[in-house]
């Protein structure tokens, strides 16, 4: 060693040093993974446990008949949710998944008995506390919480909501004011920001899922001077196949918004008469892609073998999504009729005839 | 009378067998559509309950083992969260005899499960 020169020496002091600290990092790393592992382990096995536990006891509250709850806690079965494994914060979570998970799937007598667990635990209490956070989409989670185990009860907080700047917490409020019912179903005509789409989706939804008797006041709706407001009510109108409104249904299907222009023919061709059929053909060349294709909605549900031709023409349209549809029209309109084929007999164009195959085939 | 439930939710899963066996029931239940094919031979139920989406296979081809392959008549009742139309009529053209949509009530499901076996209700 002493032949070795000091420099050399020196180098090979530094190497050792370095993979003497490299091994220590290594061991160090491979510990914390292999204990992570255990722990995760070790949790995933708490949590399948406790579930197990929670499981059983919503089960045995579910088919318990005669027990009220607070009869129920005394039997035995119930002994596993004393008050210090309530304090536990990974017990407390998995009891509220699992209360969703049952509220989820049960509708009636079942629903309700899952809904008087989530109030005797505190749920409810302690949910309500979010409101109040500065947080937006904690009082999102908290509302729509509340909502799905309809704990929901009167609150005048929502309306202050309506005008909130953000969407979210607008449209959750929106929902829990239809969902407290009575008169505030009316709410969405209080409304003054502009609805997206995305918004009237949701609301159109909510109301279809929530299978209220009372739908709200349509007319008010169609005719408020905000024009989001104007095409949730004539989109609510054609799916609730509301036919006794107060509109003028002419100045609609003239409105210079293309959307008002759409909705309307839609809602005339589910719930109205023939009256518009010459006029929206007439409009037709001259209108957008999403009202023409209201418009051919409109003519396979009230035209006759006479717009045969004039749907036949669409099928050259220059927009694929208006040739598409031509074509579904006239397979609805031939369902009870000829004049599809006869229309093809009386024109020579041959052309047009191989279109028509083409079409007869597809459809 | 012999029942097989394929459903994926674990507690209700519980729920339904807890809630046929109190109906003097004979049950075997099974959280994927794999097992649900194995049981089905080995156990021979007199009726199934199935949800549609499960895990490695689901209801549907449940359905098509039990009516094609086995070429079975055992009634088959599909219990899903689905409401889309195409999904319960594609289910019924497959072959299952009722469509209980979630979320539902458990006597309500109870009353279907005896009329199709043609037990008192």
């Amino acid at each position: 060693m002493n032949n070795i020169p000091a420099h050399i020496q020196r180098l090979i002091f530094i190497i050792l040093v370095i993979a003497t600290i490299l091994l220590i990092v290594d061991l160090v790393i491979i510990i914390s993974i292999l204990s992570e592992k255990i722990s995760a382990k070790r949790n995933a096995k708490r949590r399948s446990e406790i579930r197990e536990k929670i499981q059983q006891y919503i089960t045995a509250w579910l088919m318990e008949e005669d027990l009220n709850i607070q009869e129920f806690m005394s039997k035995e079965i119930a002994n596993y949710f004393s008050n210090i494994q309530l304090k536990f914060k990974l017990f407390r979570e998995i009891l509220y998944e699992e209360i969703f998970n049952a509220n989820k799937v049960l509708l009636g007598d079942d629903q309700k008995k899952i809904k008087e667990l989530y109030t005797f635990f505190g749920f409810e209490q302690k949910i309500k506390k979010e409101f109040f956070r500065y947080k937006w989409y904690k009082l999102v989670n908290a509302t729509n919480d509340l909502l799905a185990i309809k704990a929901l009860e009167n609150s005048t907080m929502f309306t202050e909501l309506l005008d909130h700047p953000n969407q979210f917490v607008r449209l959750v409020a929106i929902k829990a004011e239809i969902s407290m019912g009575g008169d505030q179903v009316d709410i969405l005509s209080e409304i003054h920001f502009p609805l997206s789409d995305w918004e009237m989706y949701e609301i159109i939804s909510f109301l279809k899922r929530s299978q209220f008797k009372q739908i709200p006041n349509l007319s008010k709706l169609i005719n408020h001077e905000s024009i989001t407001l104007k095409i949730l009510g004539l989109k609510l109108a054609n799916i609730f196949q509301e036919l006794d409104l107060d509109m003028d249904a002419a100045s609609f299907v003239v409105h210079p918004n293309p959307k008002v222009r759409t909705a309307i023919i839609e809602y005339l061709a589910e719930c109205g008469g023939n009256e518009y059929l010459n006029e929206l053909k007439r409009r037709f060349a001259t209108e957008e892609e999403p009202v023409k294709i209201a418009i051919l909605k409109y003519v396979s549900l009230h035209g006759t073998d006479d717009d045969v031709p004039f749907i036949f023409n669409k099928l050259k349209d220059a927009y694929p999504a208006i040739r598409v549809k031509a074509a579904e029209t006239l397979q609805n309109m031939n369902s009870n009729s000829m004049s599809f084929l006869s229309y093809l007999e009386s024109n020579g164009d041959k052309s047009d005839q191989k279109l028509a195959i083409h079409v007869l085939n597809k459809f | 009378m012999k029942i097989l439930i394929a459903e994926d939710e674990s507690l209700l899963l519980k729920l339904l067998v807890d809630k046929f066996n109190r109906e003097s029931f004979e049950v075997t239940g099974c959280q994927n559509g794999l097992d649900a094919i194995d049981l089905y031979d080995e156990v021979q139920p007199d009726i199934v309950i199935t949800d549609l989406q499960m895990p490695f296979s689901g209801g549907y081809e449940l359905i098509f083992h039990i009516r094609k392959t086995r070429d079975a008549q055992t009634p088959i009742i599909v219990l899903s969260s689905t409401n889309v139309e195409d999904k319960i009529v594609s289910s019924l053209e497959l072959g299952a005899n009722d469509f209980v949509e979630k979320p539902f009530r458990f006597n309500e499901l109870i009353i279907r499960v005896k009329r199709l076996l043609g037990t008192s209700v």
